[in-house]
């Protein structure tokens, strides 16, 4: 450590010049460095689902706490009763709550029934607020690949970014790196669906490169659409909030409110299909 | 065992950071939790330490990014080192020196995430970015500093009583 001590601005330089050719190596992709993370994920992957579950234990402790507290107050005299009885509402709602997610999933299989569908649980987000990206527990070993498409209650909720044996990174429709082709139900003119990082926390995104004379209306369905070769036709993204001009006045572009709230997501079905040609001459 | 310790620290605060705190996110932002540490980490053992702590945790979080390895490996480096700096200056007790790194790392590390990610993509409206990301994230992650810099003064010398005595691998002679 004195050696280091010593000569700490040569090892700074040297820091500094690795993180810049880790960051030249990963973009341009001349040398493959995904594995690392891979062999890192057999360690942080099942930590992240223990910390999950207990987050979800702790939550759900407090949830009964405060159910207790609230009748308490109400019903001095049912005390032990009314604790009992809500402990076990506590519980009729967590099956609730979980049948139904379970509902939500089945019925979301049989509106897409020709697709193959794996359901998942999201496990953790990541940490950087400038992006909007999440883990779920799926990775290669169950067959998930990047580029599959991720749905959540009602349509599209992003696209598998990255994968690891036991994890996959799903970059949500809200991210700013997300686009997808799509194209207006009513109309079928085509588009571009983007998350944007000026929009997102009002949970909307925008559909670009809308061709001038499209006639977009508030309300008309974005759906996607298989030009871009990443996505089959027809999986719901959102509806038409509003419709303006280009700046530069080629174009127009819609606000979209997506049709899947990221507010709660938990769990979610993976398409384990990849669609187009692109995809193919990548693998 | 300060490698061990210190790992594991990094480990856990990751794993912390993707699964708990998104639980407990305030208008839609959670604390960088791993800056607050490099911070009190380069504070508490010096500029060199301070470095290869803020490499380690930021590579960790470059690993599961999705983005361009080395990035936050970079912050972290720089964070670490430049907060170890004041290192033979001040007394380790004074908390509030933590605390005003900690608020001027999370800005520069927020704005150089802005620079290099979204500037040159046409994202301009930094007003926006400011009041719906950087100040949230700034004040959320600030407010966590003390007591986290508590804790990390704790266990440093829980393990430096340890280290007393051994050979200490970190020790300057």
């Amino acid at each position: 450590m004195n050696f280091i001590h010593k000569r700490k601005r040569l090892f700074l330089a040297l820091g500094i010049l690795f993180c810049f050719a880790a960051i030249i190596v990963t973009i341009t992709g001349v040398a493959p460095t995904s594995f690392i993370g891979r062999g890192v994920s057999y360690v942080v992957v099942p930590m992240q689902r223990g910390a999950s579950s207990a987050t979800g234990w702790v939550s759900g402790r407090f949830y009964i706490l405060a159910r207790s507290a609230e009748i308490l107050a109400e019903n001095q005299a049912l005390v032990e009763d009314n604790i009992r009885l809500s402990n076990e509402n506590a519980r009729m709602f967590a099956l609730y709550d979980e049948n139904i997610r379970l509902r939500t999933l089945v019925a979301m299989r049989e509106r897409y029934p020709l697709l193959p569908l794996l359901g998942a649980r999201m496990i953790g987000q990541n940490p950087n607020d400038w992006q909007s990206r999440f883990y779920i527990n799926v990775g290669e070993n169950d067959g998930v690949l990047p580029y599959m498409i991720v749905l959540g209650d009602g349509g599209v909720l992003g696209v598998i970014h990255e994968t690891g044996p036991n994890y996959a990174l799903v970059v949500s429709i809200m991210d700013n790196d997300f686009a997808a082709a799509a194209r207006n139900a009513r109309t079928e003119d085509l588009g571009t669906a983007r998350g944007d990082l000026d929009l997102r926390n009002d949970g909307l995104m925008r559909m670009r490169h809308i061709v001038y004379t499209a006639r977009f209306m508030p309300g008309d369905d974005i759906t996607t659409s298989d030009h871009g070769m990443v996505f089959p036709q027809g999986l719901r993204i959102g509806t038409v909030e509003s419709i303006h001009p280009s700046p530069e006045g080629l174009t127009q572009y819609a606000i979209i409110r997506p049709s899947v709230s990221l507010d709660r997501v938990d769990m979610v079905l993976v398409v384990t299909q990849l669609f187009g040609d692109a995809i193919d001459i990548e693998e | 065992m300060r490698v061990s310790v210190m790992g594991a620290l990094i480990l856990i605060n990751y794993v912390m950071q993707t699964s708990v705190l998104p639980h407990v996110a305030v208008f839609g932002v959670t604390p960088d939790t791993a800056l607050v540490f490099i911070v009190c980490y380069g504070v508490l053992r010096g500029d060199v330490e301070g470095a290869i702590f803020g490499f380690s945790a930021g590579f960790l979080q470059d690993l599961f990014s999705g983005g361009p390895l080395g990035m936050f490996a970079l912050y972290g480096l720089l964070i670490g080192y430049v907060s170890g700096k004041p290192f033979r200056d001040f007394f380790k007790d004074n908390y509030f020196l933590p605390f005003f790194i900690v608020l001027i790392a999370i800005l520069f590390q927020q704005f150089m995430i802005y620079i290099s990610s979204f500037l040159f993509l046409g994202h301009f409206n930094l007003a926006l970015y400011a009041r719906t990301i950087i100040l949230p994230t700034a004040i959320y992650t600030v407010s966590l500093s003390i007591p986290l810099y508590s804790l990390l003064h704790f266990i440093n010398g829980r393990v430096e009583r340890y280290e007393s005595g051994r050979r200490n691998l970190f020790e300057k002679k």
